[in-house]
């Protein structure tokens, strides 16, 4: 008995030649294009991918087709009008974009901010945090085939959106930062409804959390997948940031 | 907050040798420029005998009055000390700066995104493509002369159904919100002031042509401006009259003798 190889189709990477016949057995990888607009892909990415079989062996990422040149929009804007893009470029964690960027303009200004406004600061900032993990974590649970999840956690997420329009007047671009301090104080109400809120609301994410934090196929698709890109040589020398970092250490 | 590391400098300075150019700790960041071609061993005695084991970014920076304009910041991390410093270099356009991928593999994104920007080059570096900009980009938009507006600009064309490129146009002057205060100084050059003063002949706003014609505005016109008058147009009585007459082909008022049978 033969084993046939049907390997030309689409693949354009075989070497010129005589074309395989049954019976060979070389194969060559597979090149295959994803993206930039892929509706498994979170904004756009292209990625040219070598496959070996289902084994991905080479990536060539091309991550430009996000990139919106703010660096050089800033050049021509003072520091106060350059506010809302940090909004605008980690578009799920808009308040902590604001924070770094007023940090930064404060710590080489030698300003001296009011605790009050410190206090706010970091209070929005821990909620944008809280809901950046709420679209980090259902978006994830939903990539790898969970649907229920991600609609209970975008419930939290609504309701911090809801906060931070209460205290900015939008949504999700607050612009509510500034050199400083912060645009405008936290209303009261606010305050005591956030408190309410922290005390009711959040079983959702145990809920949500609970349908797959045991989910044998959860685990099946998460468990020790992706961590060998970052072993072979020493971690660090890929430049991880955030909880890939902290994976390292 | 990340402190100072104590003695870091006087142990560092020692250790590159003559490669140490300038050292500077502004608002508790510390920024030590070295000698561009040992560059790679400073950053290795960095990494290897003091603990840095990251290299976040690489910054570049344009100075276009410098005679080397180019500055390269390695941002580097520690994080078994918890301290952060950077190592600068200087280039221009021409002189590549020697790639630090033997170090740090992540050198390969950051060196090629500081070309793609800045037109700096890296030698060493195996893989020097744009990463940021488009396909086919021409020039380095972070440049501090490269407009912001770009050159081209891109549409889709329903004549060659396909997405085109064609030079940037802009209906619209660029305006620039520099609003100061009063009393700091602010200087009221509103658009179009420019033009009182008049610059040379072809310049952004440039003087009058010579060959202009000059307007006097208190002389009278060469040919004076009139009313035209009933006689020269034929307007009246008479014309109205005309005007009102039906023609016979023109279909009837309404009501005016509607068929009512079964025809219509």
């Amino acid at each position: 008995m033969t084993t046939q190889f049907d390997i030309m189709v689409g693949a354009p990477n075989q070497q010129a030649g005589p074309k395989p016949t049954a019976g060979d057995d070389t194969i060559s990888n597979y090149t295959i294009n994803f993206g930039p607009q892929h509706p498994a892909a979170h904004g756009v990415l292209r990625l040219i991918m070598e496959l070996d079989g289902e084994i991905v062996e080479r990536v060539d990422p091309h991550i430009g087709l996000l990139h919106r040149g703010t660096e050089k929009l800033i050049e021509y804007r003072t520091y106060a009008q350059a506010l809302p893009y940090f909004d605008r470029l980690d578009y799920c964690s808009p308040m902590c974009m604001e924070h770094s960027y007023v940090l930064a303009v404060e710590k080489l200004m030698g300003l001296e901010v009011p605790l009050r406004a410190q206090y706010i600061r970091v209070l929005m900032a821990e909620l944008t945090r809280i809901s950046n993990h709420m679209l980090n974590l259902g978006s994830h649970i939903m990539d790898v085939g969970a649907m229920t999840p991600n609609l209970w956690l975008f419930e939290v997420r609504e309701d911090t959106l809801q906060f931070y329009e209460r205290v900015s007047g939008a949504r999700m671009h607050a612009n509510y930062f500034r050199v400083g301090g912060v645009h405008q104080d936290i209303p009261e109400k606010v305050l005591a409804d956030m408190g309410e809120w922290l005390d009711t609301r959040l079983h959702l994410f145990e809920d949500a959390i609970s349908l797959v934090a045991d989910n044998r196929i959860f685990k099946q698709r998460n468990v020790d997948i992706g961590m060998g890109l970052l072993w072979p040589d020493d971690p660090r020398r890929r430049h991880p940031v955030g909880p890939t970092q902290i994976a390292t250490l | 907050m990340i402190r100072a590391r104590e003695g870091f400098v006087d142990a560092y300075r020692p250790a590159i040798g003559d490669a140490f150019v300038a050292s500077r700790e502004h608002v508790d960041e510390l920024t030590i420029t070295v000698k561009r071609d040992q560059l790679v061993e400073a950053c290795r005695i960095a990494r290897d005998k003091f603990g840095y084991q990251q290299l976040m970014e690489i910054a570049g920076v344009d100075y276009p009055e410098r005679p080397e304009r180019f500055e390269v910041n390695y941002h580097l991390l520690s994080v078994t000390e918890n301290h952060r410093f950077r190592i600068k270099v200087t280039t221009d356009e021409d002189t590549p700066v020697p790639s630090v991928t033997s170090l740090w593999p992540v050198a390969g994104w950051l060196e090629r995104e500081v070309f793609d920007l800045y037109g700096v080059t890296f030698a060493g570096n195996a893989d020097l493509r744009r990463i940021l900009t488009d396909y086919g980009f021409e020039g380095y938009p972070l440049r501090k002369d490269f407009p912001q507006t770009g050159y081209v600009e891109l549409r889709y064309s329903e004549a060659e159904k396909r997405v085109v490129y064609e030079p940037v146009e802009l209906p619209q002057d660029f305006r620039n919100f520099d609003f100061l205060m009063p009393w700091e100084g602010a200087e009221y050059r509103l658009p179009g002031d420019e033009k009182a003063v008049g610059q040379a002949p072809g310049a952004p706003s440039p003087a009058p042509a010579p060959s202009a014609p000059k307007v006097d505005a208190k002389a009278p016109p060469a040919q004076p401006k009139t009313t035209d008058t009933a006689a020269k147009t034929g307007a009246g009585a008479k014309a109205n009259k005309a005007a009102t007459k039906k023609s016979k082909a023109a279909p009837k008022a309404k009501g005016e003798g509607q068929p009512k049978g079964k025809k219509s």
